[in-house]
């Protein structure tokens, strides 16, 4: 061996000979690593901004959601409720014994009996198979008894024995059925200037919890415990309802810029102007109220015919062959009340006959027509939920990674439920709710290491057919470990699960980097090697050891890493610093509305030096490049100098 | 005198003179070879190096070469000796096996009373390093060091403190004449200068033994002169035996001994 900066001396004459191939090799191979390094610094930087953002909303509070999903009906033909030969039996038993009432019921009425196929509780296909409707009364009854015979549960009970004693508290969080999935789905209409508009359709539509606007209500309103809505509140709000009843309300974002009739901000928008928005948006919309229209089933199938009738009546009325109906109906004369008769012209027979009818309607479970006008205060704003189609943008991969604050851009305190016929009406519980479970239920733990531990420990993953589970990956059980568990407000927790996956996925492209890195410099080694046979030869002549040869290789191998990490490092801070000047602007205002700053100075970055990683990958840059020239400089040591010098 | 007859008159002269030069530079060169060869004064000092009934062979492609044929001689300390032989005589192979470069096929090199065969590879590197000096024909100087550098290398690889690395190479560096050129690059350098600098190179770790091969094949004759002075005094003022590898009869003829090679086998 010889001494340190002798070998420095020496391998840096190699560092000015083949300049452009080195140049070449320093840039492909540098290249390789400003992808490690750029996705470090933006990691970071994403990872250190949400959790600053973070400590303004929960505020250290360690919060774990569980909810169940039966994955049973996934599983196998016989799994799904709607398959099920048992429950099929049983509502078939109670149609018969229905029908039976039902026609006996008609005859003592005194009307005809017909028979409704939408009311058929087992629908039967053309090649035999029978499922069972949930959307029919028996359907609903055979649902409700298969639930209560159920003896594992996903109570609150059943939750708790899951998470164990650890935590400090326990709360329970509901939300609203999706629409199409509830029998007798009630409706709510959003009321603007007082006013309830008949040919707006306001539905969901999207994936559930998507729904931009005040349609969003629809698919997003979420009952919550009071303590886990208070770090969204706006200034000056509370939870408590006033002496109007108003319901204290979170609404997305996009909702209440409808409220507030603002003009959606141009795409190109500056931080400035986004930021304004914000502030306005949150000034003018705190302890706003506003009204939305509940219209139980029946009502909603009322004012839908009145609907219909006066549409035909101004698209027909004047041809010779309309023909008015006997009972006309006009919408409402005010927002959220029955329609009106405009004109009834029908025998007394006709009447009677359709009070019979109604009787019989009710007497087998149909609603008596009801509505209500829920009024609403809001006291926070929450992002929009999105669902990207196709590959997500930053700002989607943020927005998923913090899904952990509130879980709805809709929320309200979780007492309103029972506090009236529509609010209980409106958070039925589907009987057919695969999709998304409507009740979950959070534990708040005093330590993060006891919510991780939890995590880590008493977790598992809904298994679905084709999905197989990782090692140490338990599936959720209804009998043993019914629920899914996340962390709720606060990302930190969430983000420990983000940071251990990204460092899996940063070992996996540290490896295949330092591999095709490893070939590049092989290369470039090599033919460094070569063209110094000579000058080794000599060097062995005037007494250089094999060792200090490979010494001289390996040293030069250093500064070619050297030259890598500064590449790396330089290029990989503008790449950043270029993701970092396009969406900080805008992820700033959605992180500021996700956790509710109160600081909107607080500016979300998209680097962060992390000096372990610094550390990785300067240890993979510099094995790169020992692996790349261990076969050049094994093979050169081995070589016979005096063949060398002869082949001058 | 037209311009013809002048140019005539030109050329007649130019042919003359030209005639009269190679009859000259013959007339020198027969003289030189029919002089006696001198005779070898063998130094009262003790052998340095000793082959005994060397051979080596290399296979060229598939055909066996014989470079060196059961050689077997003495060389005493503070000799300068040539190894004078035509190209492919076997000289060079001689060389590199008294620097402990190549091996033998058979038969022993003593060198300082040590057995080559014997040493490993890295006890030969500090042979080399220490007990030898090389000085090639083509200099293999590395062009990104200076002079001073390209001097110190060999104390490099001895581990030599930086400090007392300097000193030395300064003072050789004066001996060799190139005290003012001690910064200079080789591509800054004059042919006799770049061979000085290898010479002083081989004279670094104050070697036993200094070995040249062809030290003054790519020079001219008045450089060539000053190289073997170099050697002398390598010789008188460095206590170096110098063996030199050769085919200038005039410059083996100036050494203290001469052995003559030829197909591998040294000469009566």
């Amino acid at each position: 061996m010889i001494r340190f900066f002798d070998a420095l001396k020496l391998a840096y004459t190699k560092i000015r000979t083949r300049k452009i191939r080195l140049v070449i090799t320093v840039f492909v191979a540098g290249l390789l690593f400003v992808g490690l390094t750029a996705s470090s610094l933006i990691f970071n930087g994403i990872i250190t901004s949400i959790e600053s953002f973070s400590d303004e909303g929960f505020n250290k509070r360690y919060i774990i959601s569980g909810a169940y999903t039966d994955t049973s009906s996934f599983k196998s033909e016989n799994g799904s409720p709607m398959s099920n030969p048992a429950l099929i039996a049983r509502a078939e038993t109670l149609e018969k014994e229905r029908q039976a009432k039902r026609k006996a019921v008609a005859e003592r009425l005194g009307i005809e009996f017909v028979q409704d196929e939408s009311e058929k509780a087992v629908q039967v296909f053309p090649d035999g198979n029978k499922s069972l409707n949930p959307m029919t009364v028996i359907g609903q009854q055979v649902l409700a008894e298969s639930d209560t015979n159920q003896t594992a549960k996903p109570t609150l009970a059943a939750f708790q024995k899951q998470i164990g004693s650890n935590a400090s508290k326990f709360y329970q969080a509901q939300k609203i059925a999706i629409p199409g999935m509830l029998y007798n789905a009630p409706k709510l209409t959003p009321l603007l200037d007082g006013k309830e508009k008949y040919d707006t359709v306001y539905a969901g539509g999207g994936f559930p919890g998507t729904t931009q606007g005040l349609a969003g209500i629809t698919d997003s309103w979420t009952l919550m415990d009071d303590s886990l809505m208070k770090p969204f509140l706006l200034p000056g709000q509370n939870l408590e309802r006033d002496a109007s009843g108003s319901i204290p309300i979170v609404i997305s974002y996009s909702a209440a810029q409808e409220l507030l009739k603002y003009s959606k901000l141009d795409t190109n928008a500056t931080l400035e102007q986004k930021k304004q928005r914000l502030i306005d948006t949150r000034r003018e919309i705190a302890g706003k109220a506003f009204s939305m229209c509940y219209r139980n089933s029946a009502a909603q199938f009322q004012l839908q015919k009145a609907i219909e009738q006066q549409s035909d009546l101004k698209q027909n009325g004047t041809k010779k062959e309309y023909k008015k109906p006997e009972l006309l109906y006009d919408v409402p004369a005010s927002p959220c009340t029955s329609p009106v008769i405009q004109r009834d012209v029908r025998s007394a027979e006709a009447k009677r006959l359709d009070e019979k009818q109604e009787t019989f309607n009710l007497e087998f479970g149909a609603q008596k027509p009801t509505s209500e006008l829920l009024k609403f205060r809001v006291v926070g704003v929450s992002p929009d939920r999105s669902m990207p189609m196709g590959m997500p943008g930053i700002e989607d991969i943020i927005s998923m990674m913090t899904m952990s604050t509130l879980g709805s851009s809709w929320v309200s305190p979780l007492t309103i439920r029972d506090s009236s016929p529509a609010l209980k009406d409106v958070f039925r519980i589907a009987q057919m709710g695969v999709f998304e479970p409507q009740q979950f239920y959070a534990a708040e733990f005093s330590s993060p290491d006891a919510a991780r531990q939890v995590l880590k420990e008493r977790n598992c993953i809904n298994q679905f057919p084709g999905m197989p589970l990782e090692p140490g990956q338990v599936a959720c059980a209804i009998e043993t470990r019914p629920f899914a568990l996340q962390s709720f407000g606060s990302a930190s927790l969430a983000l420990e699960d983000i940071k251990a996956t990204f460092k899996r996925f940063q070992l996996i492209a540290a490896i295949v980097v330092t591999v095709l890195a490893s070939v590049i410099l092989m290369g470039m080694i090599g033919r460094i090697v070569a063209d110094a046979r000579k000058e080794t030869a000599v060097f062995r002549a005037v007494g250089a050891s094999r060792m200090a040869i490979a010494q001289i290789y390996i040293t030069y191998t250093m500064y070619l890493s050297l030259m890598i990490i500064v590449m790396a490092f330089v290029i990989g801070f503008a790449v950043a610093l270029w993701v970092d000047s396009r969406y900080s602007a805008n992820t700033s205002v959605t992180m500021a509305l996700l956790f509710n700053v109160a600081d909107l100075g607080k500016q979300f970055h998209f680097y962060t030096l992390n000096w372990y990683d610094v550390g990785l990958i300067a240890v993979v840059v510099a094995a790169a490049s020992i692996v790349g020239a261990m076969v050049p400089i094994a093979h050169n040591i081995q070589r016979n100098p005096i063949r060398d010098m002869r082949e001058e | 005198m037209n311009k013809q007859a002048l140019i005539q008159q030109i050329l007649d002269v130019y042919d003359n003179d030209v005639a009269a030069i190679g009859r000259d530079i013959k007339s020198v060169i027969v003289s030189r070879r029919n002089q006696p060869a001198k005779k070898a004064v063998i130094p009262d000092t003790p052998v340095i190096v000793e082959l005994k009934d060397v051979s080596k062979t290399y296979k060229l492609g598939k055909t066996p070469v014989t470079a060196l044929d059961a050689v077997s001689l003495s060389i005493h300390e503070g000799e300068m000796v040539a190894l004078l032989g035509k190209s492919g005589s076997g000289k060079s192979t001689l060389l590199h096996m008294i620097g402990g470069l190549d091996k033998t096929t058979s038969g022993d090199v003593i060198v300082d009373g040590v057995n080559l065969k014997k040493l490993r590879d890295s006890k030969l590197s500090y042979y080399r390093g220490q007990k030898i000096g090389f000085v090639f024909q083509s200099f293999y100087l590395q062009p990104f060091l200076n002079v001073t550098d390209n001097i110190e290398v060999p104390a490099m690889f001895a581990r030599m403190k930086a400090h007392e690395r300097h000193e030395r190479s300064h003072s050789i560096a004066e001996a060799v004449g190139l005290g003012e050129r001690i910064k200079s690059y080789g591509k800054e350098l004059s042919g006799g200068q770049i061979q000085r600098v290898a010479i002083a190179r081989a004279l670094m770790n104050k070697p036993r033994i200094l070995l040249a091969d062809e030290p003054t094949g790519n020079l001219d004759q008045q450089t060539a002169e000053t190289i073997f002075a170099l050697f002398k005094k390598a010789r008188d003022e460095f206590g170096a035996t110098v063996i030199i590898v050769t085919h200038d009869e005039d410059l083996a003829r100036r050494m203290d001994r001469v052995i003559r090679i030829a197909d591998g086998k040294v000469m009566a």
